[in-house]
Formats: C-alpha cells, structure tokens, sequence
C-alpha cells in the first residue's frame, strides 16, 4: 500500500512534467524566432557602427576625415541640449510636411480628373508627363527669381516634386478599379458622389497609398534642395553650415538624422496603408511591400 | 414547393424582333419573347449563342439596335462572379445600392440566405458559394420584380451549387418574381424552369414549356428525358460532332443525354437524401 502511494506521484510528476517541458521549451523557441526576426534588420547597422566606431579609434580612418560615432552622438546630444537641433528638425519637418500635404492634394485633383475623363486625360497627361521629367534641381534658380529666397520657394520645390508621384498612382489607380464593380453600380443605380465614395476612391485607395509614400520619401529628399537656398533654419541649412565650418561631427550627424526621419516617414506610410486598408488580408499587403 | 404567383409582384417582359449590334457583328437577330409575369425562364445555349448579350440587353447594360424592349420593372442583376465591394462588409455590401442604407433590414436578409453570422465579415473571409449568397441577398433587398440571373451557379463545385439551385427556386417561389437564368447545364435548365429557351446563334431555336411539378427530383427519368431533348435540339439528333465547338460540353453519343459524371451522381444523391 505504502509503496504504490509513493509510485503514484512519481507516475504523475512523469506524466505532467514532461509536455509542460516540451511546451515551455517549444514557447522559448518561438519567442527567440520572434526576437530574431525583429532584430535581424538592425545586425548589419549595428556591426558598421562597431566597425567605424574603432576603425576611428585605432587611427584606421582620420578623424578629420570622419568623425567616430561617438562623437557624432556627443554632437546630437550638445545641440538637443542647447535646443537647436529640435528647431531646426522642426522647421524642415513644417517644410516638408506643408510641401507633402500641398503636393499631394493637387496630385490628387488632378490624378482623379485625368483618371475619371478621358478628355481632360487628352489635354493634361502630355504637359504633366513634360514637367515631371524636369529634375527638382533644375528649377530652382527660376524659382529663385520666382519667389525670391524665403520660404515660398521651398514650399515650391518640395510640393512640385511631390506632385507627380501621387498624380501618377492616382491616375492609375482609377483606371484600374475593376470595371465588373462599376457595371454592378450602374445595375444598382449608385452614381454620382455615392460611386466616388464606394467605390472609386477605395478601389484606387491602394495605388493612391503607393503614390504617397514615394511622395513622403521624396519631400525629404527635395528639402535638402530647397534648404540650400539662402536658407537660416532647418537641417538642410545645418549641413551646409558644418560644411562651412568643417564641423563634421555635426555634419555626419544631419546626415544619420536623414536616414532615421526616412525610415520613420516609410513606417509611418506602412502604418497609414493597415489604417486604411483593413480589408487587404496581410498576405497581400506583405508581398506587396 | 407552395408557389405563390402574384401578378402584381413579378414583371412582364415583351420582346419584339429585337436586335443587337455588338462590335460590328449581329448577335441577337430578331428575338420574339414574351415572358408573363412571375415566370421562372432558363436560359440554354452554347457560349457565343447571345445568351449573356440578351440578359445584358435586358438589364440595361447593352443598348440594342433594333426592334422593341419593354421591361415592366427596373431589372436586378446577378453575375456569374459576386462582384462585391472588398472594402466593405458583408452587411454594407447588401446595402449598397439602397438610397438609405438599413443594416437592420440587411441583416435580416442575409439570415434568410444563411449568413446571418457574417454580418461584418469582409468578402474575402467567405467561400465562393457564400459570396454568391452575399450577392444573392443584395439582389433581394430591393424586392425584385424581374430577376437576371446570368450563370450565377456556373462557378460553383456541385454541392454548394445544388445549395445555390434550391435557394434561388424557394426564393422565387416565396416572392414570385419573374426570374430569368442563364445557365449552360442541361438538368439544371430542366429542374428550375418554368419554361425553357435554347438560344443558337442569336435566334430562339426552341422554347419548351417544362409542367413538371415541383419540387422536381434530380435524375428522374421526366427530367432526363426532358434534358434529353434539349440536348438533341442543340446538337442535333445524332450529336454531329461537326458542329460541336465546345469539347467540354459536347456530347459524342446522343448517350450523353443521361448524367454521367461522378460529380453530378454524388450531388443528386444528396439531393436525395436532404429530400
């Protein structure tokens, strides 16, 4: 009697533990592939910084030539505090954001009335193609003498090059909506602003996207442009001025913040694509990124 | 099956040597069709017979180039695929076309369709044959008078589309709407209709009156020997493979009049057994 009470727990410790071990190791498993899987863009980022960091320390690289990363994040930390830094990313965010929301409501229009007639296709496709084929750069000493050098010129450059890209995706995204919806609302009778909202606008919704966040992208591109004319705020003013100082700590810096406000400005276009796309199951939305 | 036929609730169609000009060719040569209100229509013919172009014609779609058209009332469409809106839900795709969208009322048709619980589903989380129903309910929303149903069922696998049959007949026969069905499948042209057209080449080649009683048994030897007949009106009476252009539905043998395929045998057992 005594002996088969202390098998008995003995049987069960054997029983429950073993799944649970299984389980929670098949659990950990999971959470490492995960943890892979978010880190894994940052590995090669990660190891350059390390690579540079002592390719400066050792006397590899000159530190006149490039300053270490260190440095550069000492010089982030120096204009934050003095408060500079965050003016200046402010006022070209304003820029590029002002130029965005401009550009892209005038890409818009105009992809929607060259998309929905082909009249207005006839008469304003050719010029559009023309001026997009013009570079940003080309333009700007008109635009100088246009608007002079304060801030009109920058909203200018930035909303022009912004235009195109939305147009295009636009334009294509209403011709593409599937013609079998559109006969289906001619048999329901659904027209007029009704059909716009139903049906046009979101079956273009997807292309229209694409076309903003190329859109996003380039208005940062453009700023850099557009802030070196006779600019006195903003980062693309901060990197001309380190260069006139050959402060290179600062200038490397401007040069890390574009890359990160990119990166923010394509997550910020993927977050607004799942906003505004519910009904695309993810597998579509993955394999089209 | 109780059928209620009320004059006021189905459409009258008048056709009158009505023709259409599609793409510089004639399609539809001199059509003569008077379809009564309430009556359930289906409609047979090989693709390129103008089937499709007739039903088109009907709801609006197709201009036609000659003769007269008078529908008796504003036609409601069901395509072969559910064109419905991927962006919206189950229940807001009902109420598309609605002046004042009512999902309540939306809701309460798509229970009787069986989709009671997939109100705010997306399209894309429903099979083929719910979507059809989606697109079904849709359609019955607006209390149809006259009902264009364009090969609906053609793409769906043989159970659900024996699902889909007996849906849209107790449907019809609840609301009394005139229906007319396109289909290219002989049983099912013989087991829904009232009356049933072969179109060849754009002219009705023969319109043969159905007084089966329903609900009719799939298989049965009236409704095989009624099929029978329309096979032989569309080949001909030895099947002559010279005019056979469609490999996939022609018979070789006048034989193939009788239901052969495994798919259709397992379906009318069911059909069967849920009887």
């Amino acid at each position: 009697m005594s002996s088969s009470l202390r098998d008995a727990p003995a049987r069960v410790d054997f029983i429950s533990v073993t799944p649970t071990g299984a389980l929670a190791h098949r659990v950990r498993n999971e959470r490492l592939e995960r943890l892979k899987r978010k880190a894994s863009p940052w590995v090669a980022p990660l190891a350059l910084l390390i690579a540079w960091e002592l390719a400066v320390r050792t006397g590899l690289i000159s530190k006149n030539l490039l300053p270490a990363p260190l440095e550069v994040v000492q010089a982030a930390v120096t204009s934050v505090q003095t408060g500079s830094l965050l003016t200046h990313l402010g006022v070209s965010a304003l820029r590029a954001g002002a130029g965005l929301l401009l550009g892209s409501c005038i890409g818009l229009a105009l992809g929607l009335a060259t998309g929905l007639s082909r009249k207005l296709q006839l008469l304003l496709d050719t010029p559009l193609q023309m001026l997009r084929a013009v570079p940003s750069l080309a333009i700007v000493p008109l635009v100088i003498l246009w608007f002079g050098l304060g801030e009109t010129a920058k909203l200018f450059v930035v909303t022009i090059a912004v235009v195109f890209p939305v147009y295009l995706n636009t334009f294509h995204g209403v011709r593409s909506v599937d013609p079998h919806l559109l006969e289906m609302a001619r048999v329901y009778q659904v027209s007029g602003f009704k059909l716009y909202r139903e049906i046009i606008l979101p079956g273009a919704l997807p292309s229209i996207l694409v076309g903003l966040r190329f859109a996003l992208g380039l208005s940062w591109l453009v700023l850099i442009v557009a802030e070196t004319i006779g600019a006195t705020q903003g980062l693309g003013y901060v990197a001309m001025n380190a260069r006139e100082f050959m402060q290179m700590d600062v200038l490397v810096l401007t040069i890390v913040l574009w890359a990160v406000l990119g990166k923010v400005a394509d997550t910020l276009a993927r977050w607004l694509e799942q906003k505004l796309l519910p009904w695309q199951p993810r597998t579509q939305r993955l394999s089209a990124e | 099956m109780k059928t209620n036929h009320d004059p006021a609730r189905g459409a009258e169609l008048v056709l009158e040597r009505l023709d259409t000009v599609l793409g510089g060719n004639l399609i539809l040569k001199g059509i003569d069709l008077r379809i009564r209100p309430g009556e359930l229509v289906t409609i047979i013919g090989r693709s390129g017979s103008g089937k499709s172009t007739l039903l088109r014609v009907l709801s609006g779609l197709t201009e036609p180039s000659g003769g007269t058209l008078q529908v008796g009332a504003r036609p409601i469409v069901m395509f072969q695929e559910p064109r419905l809106l991927p962006w919206r839900s189950v229940v807001q795709n009902v109420c598309l076309g609605m002046e004042h969208p009512d999902e309540k009322l939306g809701a309460e048709v798509l229970a009787k369709v069986g989709l009671g619980d997939r109100l705010h589903d997306y399209p894309t989380a429903l099979s083929g044959g719910q979507r059809q129903r989606v697109a079904l309910a849709r359609a019955l929303i607006h209390h149809p008078r006259l009902m264009l149903l364009d090969e609906p069922l053609g793409a769906l696998d043989a159970l659900t589309r024996i699902g889909a049959q007996r849906l849209v007949e107790s449907l019809w026969a609840e609301k009394g709407f005139t229906a007319l069905l396109v289909t290219h499948d002989v049983d099912e042209a013989v087991l829904l209709g009232d009356r049933v057209l072969v179109l060849e080449d754009g002219r009705i080649t023969l319109d043969m009156q159905v007084d089966l009683p329903r609900p009719r048994v799939r298989n049965s030897p009236e409704v095989g020997r009624l099929a029978a007949q329309l096979l032989e009106a569309i080949f001909g009476p030895e099947g002559n493979p010279d005019r056979v252009s469609e490999p996939e539905t022609a018979p070789t043998q006048p034989m193939a009049a009788v239901p052969k395929s495994s798919a259709r045998d397992l379906a009318s057992t069911v059909w069967q057994i849920s009887n």
